[in-house]
């Protein structure tokens, strides 16, 4: 059966260096029908573990984390490999974005927990389809 | 969609039957070009397919190939290197009416303050089209990086068609967009 993403209020990490694709990446996911009740935002894999500890000190929960890969400062390979280490947020599903689709990178990305990954450019069905399949 | 040319055997090949000769230079049917002038040409193939992805699926607006050239004024330059086994680099030059009209795009505002989100627009949309070209194009075979992409603003006039460098322009809300291919380092800014 197919979850209607309306009735799920969801807390959402999007990490990427660019402020305006972090807003596209939300509007994509509102326009595949979730319902984001809180959108956290993170620059680089550094912020992003930072948002992490400081939800696990608070006992918050997170529905999922969008990360794009080539970022300064911590790339999205390496924040999800610190993210295993420190075991923050484990459990909660990781979609990865990327320009490149390396497939050494998707491979590193799914062995530190990653649960697929979409290409840009991408159209919100993909991500639609993809989060139907990961939730 | 993709064409079936891309490296998939470690050497740039095309589908069409031109290949790498004896000496490691590559030949077309139609006539002997060196291995740059032949990967050169592969690149630049896929380059309208992917420009048009971009522009289409992420901003909801058609770019075509084009003509016209802005020359003599200030541009947003965009540069960005596929590093590794294959070394390329590529530059974005945005006018800025096309700079301005890529951030409208980017936020479908078209009051807001553009200036502060330029780079960040521009830098996307050149990792876009670079990421997007080399996926098309390099295998998991060949080990590549592609850098974060680097903006300046600088005053350039039009670049010499040569054999280590190549370019074609493309219009999008009637803005002028170019791209250069270089296969040498990165053209050293000119500030006017």
């Amino acid at each position: 059966m197919e979850l209607k993403l309306t009735e799920v209020k969801m807390r959402t990490l999007i990490v990427d260096d660019s402020s305006l694709m972090r807003k596209m990446v939300e509007r994509a996911l509102r326009l595949a029908g979730l319902n984001m009740d809180e959108v956290l935002q993170a620059g680089n894999g550094e912020e992003a573990l930072q948002l992490l500890r400081a939800e696990t000190t608070k006992g918050t929960v997170l529905n999922l984390i969008v990360s794009d890969i080539n970022m300064p400062v911590m790339d999205g390979l390496q924040f999800l490999e610190q993210r295993q280490k420190e075991n923050l947020a484990q459990g909660v599903p990781v979609i990865m974005i990327t320009t490149e689709g390396n497939e050494s990178f998707v491979r590193r990305a799914i062995a530190a927990g990653a649960m697929g990954y979409i290409c840009k450019p991408f159209i919100p069905d993909q991500i639609k389809a993809k989060i139907q399949h990961l939730l | 969609m993709s064409s079936p040319n891309n490296y998939a055997n470690g050497k740039p090949e095309h589908a069409n039957g031109n290949h790498e000769n004896a000496n490691g230079k590559s030949e077309h049917a139609n006539g002997n070009h060196d291995a740059s002038d032949h990967d050169m040409d592969l690149w630049l193939e896929h380059l309208d397919e992917t420009i048009s992805e971009v522009f289409t699926q992420m901003l909801g607006v058609t770019c075509l190939p084009s003509a016209s050239a802005s020359q003599g004024e200030e541009q947003f330059k965009v540069v960005l290197h596929v590093t590794g086994e294959i070394e390329r680099t590529f530059c974005l030059y945005f006018d800025k009416a096309a700079a301005k009209a890529a951030v409208f795009a980017f936020t479908q505002d078209d009051t807001a303050d553009w200036e502060p989100q330029v780079e960040d627009a521009v830098g996307e949309i050149g990792n876009m089209v670079v990421g997007t070209l080399k996926r098309k194009l390099l295998t998991s075979t060949i080990p590549s990086q592609l850098s974060i992409p680097t903006v300046t603003r600088e005053y350039r006039e039009p670049a010499a068609e040569g054999a280590d460098s190549s370019g074609r322009e493309y219009q999008f809300l009637e803005n002028t967009l170019e791209i250069r291919l270089n296969f040498g380092p990165a053209p050293v800014a000119q500030e006017k």
